[in-house]
């Protein structure tokens, strides 16, 4: 999917979104923000994308506008921390295989880096939840 | 010992024993084990012999929907009675009505110096109510 610039969030989100799912850790699943649907743990949680729309072009003929997308990753406490690492581990591994970076250039979409964040531990009612995030950011030429 | 405790005691019993009202329950116990690197890993269950006793639940909520950023998250709770002196504590594994739940909650009844009942509060793991 070719993203254009006058539906740019939704196919970014669409072209990342895609390439996580396919290629996401056995036995976990992929949503996006804020489901109305019982999730099955662990999971990676994609958020929209921030969009920075560059008024000046690089040249006569394209433009450049950076974006952001944060993850958010949660897992069964039993599963351990290390659930967590795996998943941001394979989000890396995902996006810098070159067959991915291939697909996402195809679609305009060019990965700049990928911010490792803090890992915590939360309370849901009686039971905890391993929680970690990575915020990707890249640019989109159009 | 207290005689009305011991009345107390003897009338929970009878109703806990009572085929019309009793529920069979499995009480499976666990001996949780963290891995090599401390708890980084799966957490193993390690799990026992199970066994089989009666009990009389009450205040059932479940399933209980609850926004999540992650989704909406299924959980519920049961409270239980069981006979006095019944073994079960916090890391056991309950079984019945098809769902395993884990101890949150073990509640002595104590009256006229006499242990009249065991009152258990249950809820189920994430992994075992949202698949």
């Amino acid at each position: 999917m070719v993203v254009t610039e006058s539906t740019a969030r939704v196919e970014i989100f669409q072209s990342i979104y895609t390439i996580i799912d396919s290629n996401k850790l056995a036995s976990t699943t992929v949503l996006a923000t804020f489901p109305e649907k019982s999730p099955t743990f662990p999971c990676y949680v994609i958020n929209p994308s921030n969009l920075i729309n560059d008024a000046l072009a690089l040249d006569m003929g394209s433009r450049e506008s950076d974006f952001s997308m944060r993850i958010i990753l949660y897992g069964d406490a039993r599963d351990g921390t290390k659930k967590i690492d795996e998943m941001k581990d394979n989000i890396i591994d995902t996006l810098r295989t070159t067959a991915n970076v291939t697909s996402l250039k195809a679609d305009n979409i060019s990965i700049k880096e990928i911010n490792d964040e803090v890992s915590s531990q939360s309370v849901f009612k009686n039971m905890k939840l391993n929680k970690g995030s990575l915020t990707i950011r890249g640019v989109l030429l159009i | 010992m207290g005689a009305l405790g011991d009345s107390i005691k003897t009338t929970v019993d009878s109703i806990v024993d009572n085929v019309n009202f009793r529920t069979s329950i499995t009480v499976t116990p666990r001996t949780p084990a963290l891995d090599s690197y401390g708890g980084y890993g799966d957490i193993t269950d390690n799990e026992g012999s199970s066994s089989s006793v009666y009990g009389v639940p009450y205040d059932q909520v479940e399933p209980d929907l609850i926004p999540h950023d992650s989704g909406d998250l299924k959980t519920g709770e049961v409270k239980i009675i069981f006979k006095s002196g019944t073994n079960i504590v916090t890391t056991d594994k309950v079984t019945f009505n098809t769902i395993d739940w884990d101890v949150r909650l073990v509640e002595p009844i104590l009256f006229n110096d006499v242990e009249v009942a065991t009152i258990v509060t249950l809820s189920p793991r994430l992994d075992s109510i949202n698949s």
